[in-house]
């Protein structure tokens, strides 16, 4: 790794100290600017000399959403900067996507092995989406469970013998279509009559016998939902 | 009503009372009949056999068509008792006469007849018929011939006389006397001796004389007597006679030594006749004479009545056997009647030892068909009563006397007839009424009529000034001010609850900044847990690590004091609200909840109890929802849930059970002990759900809160259990309470010993025992006894006649006696005075159809005057009236919806309220675990850290680490999970208002400068909770002033924003206090007497956070003269 400059934002004495006793003996080839605990300490330190990197905190003042800004801001004044976060927000996934999409190169949660030279490195020579492993594990977790609402997803079409056609009329229920505006749909060649059949077969496989009793069109299209035959994030008309 | 309708009758009976009479049934022999008439009537009283041929002779004559002599002939068979005979000659006669005159002796006749019988309802008819003809026929006296003016007047005195009788009998003295005075004035001639003769008879006969002594009357009836003797002797009447004699003899025997002094010379001349002196042989004589003389004259009734007398007379004398021998033969003659016409077998005896159940007498008097004289037998089975106890033989004396009370109580019953009577009067009052109000109705209908058209159109007019004062506002209703008063009510309840719920959302945000706190302390621990992961690395301790290490723990141990202090702060404000829970009401809630588990396919069974616990009733409906949710969770398609509550010992356990998949027995285990545990970790895996959640160690909380709370719920637990076939029961027991039961005493309705009744009873009970004496003691106290009512007195008197029956004091007998007979004929007459009954039956009759015509008639009448005079005023009346209803309920309307409204707002609020407190009190809980649990930790670490520096090894320190890093990020995600739901309300408020805020908490410090409103810039919207923003000023102003950074009259508050930006900058400007850096920088950092502050900070991270606009400031900068604090909101 060559030698680079960075700036350390971070408002808790306590934590910087320690933070920088990882640049001072993990990462020799830092070189600490500075260190701000407030935007126009930040600010006052560029105007000096912009860093390789920025070590970015996001929890300053009390508020989460300064690092944003201030990550936001510097992509776009300071593009060559690189920008890692390293927060103690460890549930705030939205925050996490907030700073990612503000132009963050990765996000280092303050748990675990905190700051390692590996993840400094990895930033510096231009990689994108740098998460230490806490981080990652919540990510893939995540991932890990809407792969398997698709698969579920796949399961269920093929369990409860949901064809396509059957898929396009619980969608277009679903989206407060008639069964009459169903009908009229270029990818539904289906009659009014044969519609309430389907309907009918529908219910049939995906209630019980006992469950049947009274059930209508909406719960139908929440019995789909349940199963995964919908996607709620995936809901649209054909035409 | 009456009088002119019978006036119309009258004179149409008359007109053919006149016809009839004009065409009087009498043949060319008339003058032949009339004589024989007359003589068969003159023959009454001497011979009535004689009576008897001519009046058939008569009758033969004129070929059935007679009436006198059918008259006559009514009369034989009355006197020989025949009274049916009677009855049929009599209804012939009616039948076929016209002649007001002979009818008028019909309706006598039938009036002696059934006085014999007493038939009293006949009695009355008859009397009542005979009465009106008797006012018709006076009217026209003139034109009577003499025949029937001989008996017209015949019929008028036997009429008065008959009656008189009568009320004697019934004890009625007066009217008695009345009538007999009616018959003196104005029937009698001396023509008609015979009549003459009974009144004597009559007033000597007694009771019917005033003077003023009692000597003088008895003279006056002694003259009389006398009168009538001489008179009956003279002309031969016999029946007279023989009744003048028996009287006489009466008075001889009471009254001699009076007699002699004062009428010696009648008196010599009755003994000369009798052929006897002194009281015993003269009133003996004179009553034997008497019987001879009825025995020729044949009457059975005087034979026996005289028999009776003589009786009465011996036993006076002391000649007990011989007075007997009278009386058997008196009842003989009472059986020689019965025998004659009612084919009797039965007879009457002296006694009967048999004793027969129903005596004889009775039996008679109950068979309609026989007509027995009640009157004649029961006389004179009193006297056998009486004669056998002066003999000693009590049992035939007790015989008698009881078929004595028997007649009297039989002759009069008859309750049909009562309630026939009432009813009738009733009807007939009421008929009567309504007539006379229909008429006053219809009179008084025309005069209101008119003064209503007035009223009518004042009213209009007042009407219209009333709509014009709602309209203006001058005038409100009763019912609006009700509806304006409840408003009121609806509006303090809201602002009531909205100011519970703004002092629990403070509680809450103060809660959330507590758990902010503890989020604070976390990354130290991930720091700690860094340093020693690279310590393992390492394989060493450096000075470095060790240290930081210290000065990491030392924060965790600081922030932790302050967490503890900001909790123990708290004490006080967050107290539980313990009061007495219905578990059935709560039961009924949690099956509100009932279509999640239907959805699912889970029965849930809520068992209903009347059981009661002692707890906070918002937190135990929260723990039974906690555990039927995660229950329905837990349980598979097709299993059940169940709620239910038992006894345990002085609590009540609440358990939910389910059959779903079950816990291990590591599981439940960790549930029931252990304080602290993941979550993620309990329950099968295979669940689809997200695991327990905090909801059991929630649970959990609140009953170590309550155990902590008081010793009340030292028995008070939490667990779960594990079900014999499928799935886990958890369970929590409160302290039970126990309903309150009511003993009722019934104290015994004691009733007031009535000391009439009681001294009866005794009285009773001293005759059953033969203590007569005592008995008569008794009575005489209880006669003088209060509340002492009739029907008593008749008991009492009725048992002290037969203790002096017994004694044989004859003078206390006659006494109680005769008082008994009164009161039980004053008891019967009030049941059987039927007076009215034919009259009424007509009149009635009449009345209704009159009622009716005047009913149509005057309803006409006011129909047209109304049509003509009323109707349209009330039309524009009805008109003006409507509008102004109309008003008036769109004024109540407005007022009711505007009632619901607030009535909504506060139905919210006490939502809200709820939730928030529950969310508070299981908030706090989690704060109070994870203090307990912290506080060991840091002190443990820090040793260990020197361990590791003076050679120990790394891996104890690593595992305590782990170890409080793991339980301190469950109880931290507990904690997360309550403040989860935000209680954040979006809302517009201008930037005027949220500055208003402020400086009105300023002002109200003392704080504000005197330019402390420093207007910048226009007006902007801000997206904030106005709750917290106002609890935000607070904290912030007693933040700054707790830390003495504020001083009087140094603060002024501005507002700034730009045009384009999407903020409102709100600044607190501070002069004259100088802050350094380090104050600067540490303003909103957790200290311990930092908590305002802090809340301050969390208040605006929520705004943050929860306002779509994230980007939100606090901070605090140093100026020239002192600092100022900004915050921003964002712009709406």
């Amino acid at each position: 790794m060559s030698p680079f400059t960075v700036i350390i934002v971070e408002d808790v004495k306590l934590e910087l100290k320690g933070t920088q006793e990882i640049f001072r003996s993990e990462i020799p080839e830092a070189t600490i600017l500075g260190t701000a605990q407030n935007e126009s300490e930040v600010w006052k330190l560029f105007r000096q000399q912009v860093p390789d990197l920025l070590l970015l905190d996001l929890g300053l003042g009390g508020s989460t959403t300064v690092g944003v800004d201030i990550c936001r801001q510097v992509r776009q004044s300071y593009p060559s900067v690189r920008v890692l976060v390293f927060t103690g927000e460890v549930l705030n996934e939205r925050l996490w996507v907030e700073v990612l999409n503000a132009g963050a190169a990765g996000i280092v949660l303050k748990t675990g092995e905190l700051l390692t030279r590996n993840e400094v490195k990895l930033a510096m020579n231009g990689r994108n989406y740098v998460f230490n492993e806490p981080i990652l594990e919540k990510i893939i977790a995540r991932y890990k469970r809407i792969v398997c609402e698709e698969t579920l997803r796949t399961d269920a079409l093929i369990h409860y013998d949901i064809d396509e056609y059957d898929e396009i009329y619980l969608r277009h229920l679903a989206l407060g279509y008639t069964k009459d505006m169903i009908a009229q749909l270029r990818t539904m060649p289906f009659g009014t009559k044969s519609l309430e059949k389907r309907q009918a077969e529908l219910i049939g496989r995906l209630f019980s016998e006992s469950e049947r009793q009274g059930v209508n069109a909406t719960r139908l299209v929440v019995r789909a939902l349940q199963l995964h035959i919908l996607d709620l994030d995936n809901l649209h008309a054909d035409d | 009503m009456h009088s002119k309708h019978y006036v119309w009758l009258t004179g149409l009976f008359l007109a053919l009372g006149m016809l009839s009479c004009s065409r009087s049934v009498r043949p060319v022999q008339g003058d032949v009949l009339e004589q024989l008439d007359v003589r068969a009537y003159e023959m009454r009283y001497r011979d009535v056999k004689e009576t008897e041929r001519l009046a058939r002779e008569a009758l033969r004559l004129s070929g059935g068509t007679d009436d006198v002599a059918q008259l006559n002939l009514a009369y034989v068979a009355y006197q020989r008792m025949d009274f049916d005979g009677v009855e049929r000659i009599l209804r012939k006669l009616k039948g076929n006469t016209h002649n007001q005159v002979y009818l008028l002796c019909a309706d006598v006749m039938t009036m002696k007849t059934v006085q014999r019988t007493g038939d009293y309802t006949a009695f009355f008819r008859a009397m009542y018929d005979a009465q009106r003809r008797m006012k018709r026929i006076e009217e026209e006296q003139e034109d009577l011939s003499e025949l029937e003016h001989v008996f017209w007047l015949y019929s008028c005195s036997e009429f008065h006389i008959i009656a008189s009788t009568y009320y004697y009998y019934q004890g009625q003295e007066d009217l008695s006397k009345q009538h007999i005075r009616k018959v003196g004035e104005r029937y009698l001639s001396a023509s008609d001796t015979a009549q003459w003769i009974y009144y004597n008879y009559m007033l000597g006969s007694g009771g019917l004389v005033d003077a003023p002594t009692r000597e003088e009357v008895t003279l006056t009836e002694f003259d009389h007597l006398i009168t009538a003797y001489r008179l009956s002797h003279k002309k031969r009447y016999l029946y007279f006679e023989g009744n003048a004699m028996q009287a006489l003899a009466q008075m001889v025997r009471q009254h001699y030594g009076m007699l002699r002094t004062r009428r010696p010379e009648e008196l010599l001349l009755l003994e000369v006749g009798m052929k006897a002196a002194g009281e015993d042989d003269l009133s003996l004589a004179l009553c034997q004479r008497a019987i001879k003389l009825f025995t020729t004259y044949d009457d059975m009734f005087q034979m026996a009545c005289c028999y009776r007398t003589m009786g009465q007379l011996l036993f006076s004398q002391g000649r007990y056997e011989e007075a007997l021998s009278q009386y058997a033969r008196a009842l003989h003659q009472v059986n020689r009647h019965h025998l004659n016409y009612y084919h009797c077998t039965d007879t009457l005896v002296l006694y009967d030892t048999d004793y027969p159940e129903v005596s004889l007498e009775a039996m008679w008097l109950q068979n309609e068909s026989v007509k027995t004289v009640p009157e004649w037998i029961a006389g004179i089975r009193e006297q056998i009563s009486q004669t056998y106890s002066a003999l000693g033989m009590k049992w035939a004396s007790d015989y008698n006397r009881n078929v004595y009370l028997d007649i009297l109580q039989l002759t009069n019953q008859n309750d049909e007839l009562e309630v026939r009577r009432a009813q009738l009067q009733v009807e007939q009052g009421k008929l009567r009424l309504r007539t006379y109000f229909v008429i006053f109705l219809f009179l008084g209908l025309l005069v209101m009529l008119w003064a209503y058209r007035r009223r009518v159109s004042k009213r209009v007019f007042s009407l219209r000034k009333q709509l014009d004062d709602l309209q203006s506002g001058e005038w409100v209703p009763a019912s609006v001010q009700q509806l304006k008063e409840q408003e009121e009510d609806a509006e303090e309840q809201l602002a009531a609850t909205r100011l519970q719920l703004i002092k629990c959302k403070q509680q809450n945000v103060v809660g959330r900044a507590r758990v902010s706190l503890v989020h604070a302390i976390l990354p130290f621990l991930d720091r700690v847990r860094g340093e020693v992961i690279r310590m393992k690395r390492e394989g060493g301790v450096s000075e470095y690590r060790r240290t930081y290490i210290q000065e990491l723990v030392n924060q965790i141990a600081d922030y932790n004091d302050i967490l503890t202090e900001w909790i123990r702060m708290r004490q006080g404000r967050l107290a539980l609200n313990i009061r007495t829970v219905e578990l059935g009401s709560l039961f009924r809630i949690v099956g509100e909840g009932r279509q999640a588990f239907e959805q699912k396919g889970v029965s849930l069974e809520l068992h209903p109890t009347e059981l009661k616990v002692k707890a906070d009733e918002a937190l135990t409906l929260f723990m039974i929802n906690t555990l039927a949710d995660n229950a329905r969770k837990f349980t598979p398609q097709g299993g059940r849930v169940e709620v239910s509550a038992h006894t345990v010992e002085d609590c009540v356990e609440v358990s939910v059970c389910d059959t779903g998949i079950g816990l291990s027995p590591e599981d439940i285990d960790t549930l029931n002990n252990n304080q602290v545990y993941d979550p993620e970790t309990i329950g099968n895996s295979q669940s689809d759900q997200k695991g327990f959640g905090f909801g059991l160690a929630n649970c959990r909380g609140i009953i170590e809160k309550y155990k902590k709370h008081s010793e009340l719920f030292r028995n008070s637990l939490f667990g779960v259990r594990s079900n014999s076939s499928s799935g886990c029961t958890f369970f929590f027991r409160l302290p039970r309470v126990l309903g309150v039961v009511v003993f009722f005493l019934f104290l015994p309705v004691s009733g007031m010993a009535q000391s009439a009744r009681a001294l009866y009873d005794s009285l009773y009970h001293a005759n059953l025992r033969e203590d007569y004496s005592l008995a008569l003691d008794y009575g005489d106290k209880a006669l003088g006894a209060d509340s002492l009512d009739h029907r008593t007195e008749m008991g009492i008197r009725n048992e002290m006649a037969l203790a002096a029956l017994a004694l044989n004091d004859w003078e206390t007998y006659e006494v109680h006696n005769a008082r008994y007979t009164q009161l039980q004929k004053q008891l019967n007459q009030d049941a059987t005075l039927p007076e009215y009954v034919n009259r009424m039956e007509a009149y009635h009759r009449n009345s209704r159809l009159l009622l009716l015509f005047i009913i149509l008639l005057s309803m006409g009448a006011l129909w047209l005057v109304y049509k003509l005079f009323v109707n349209r005023r009330l039309m524009i009346e009805t008109d003006v009236q409507c509008q102004l209803d109309l008003l008036k309920e769109e004024q109540e309307e407005a007022l009711r919806r505007q009632i619901g409204i607030l009535n909504d707002g506060t139905k919210q609020n006490m939502f809200e309220l709820q939730r928030v407190y529950v969310q508070n009190q299981v908030l706090d809980n989690c704060l109070s675990t994870i203090k307990h649990e912290s506080m060991y930790y840091p002190a443990r670490i820090r040793h260990l850290a020197q361990d590791i520096h003076e050679g120990g090894r790394v891996a104890p320190l690593e595992e305590t680490v782990n170890y409080y890093r793991h339980i301190f990020s469950i109880l931290m995600q507990q904690a997360d999970d309550q403040v989860a739901r935000p209680g954040f309300k979006r809302q517009s408020l201008s930037s005027d208002e949220i500055r208003e805020m402020l400086v009105s908490v300023l002002r109200k410090g003392g704080w504000l400068a005197s330019d402390g409103v420093m207007s910048g810039g226009e007006e902007a919207l801000v997206m904030a909770d106005s709750v917290l923003m106002e609890f935000f000023c607070q904290q912030l102003v007693q933040g700054l002033a707790g830390r003495h950074y504020l001083a009087p009259s140094s603060c002024r508050v501005c507002t700034s924003h730009s045009p384009s930006g999407s903020f409102v900058l709100f600044e607190l400007n501070v002069s004259g206090t100088m802050l350094d850096d380090e104050q600067i920088s540490r303003m909103f950092m957790p200290s311990v007497q930092g908590l305002p502050l802090y809340v301050a900070r969390q208040i605006i991270r929520e705004h943050d956070t929860y306002s779509g606009n994230p980007g939100l400031r606090l901070l605090a900068q140093s100026t020239d003269d002192g600092y100022r604090v900004v915050f921003t909101l964002s712009k709406k």
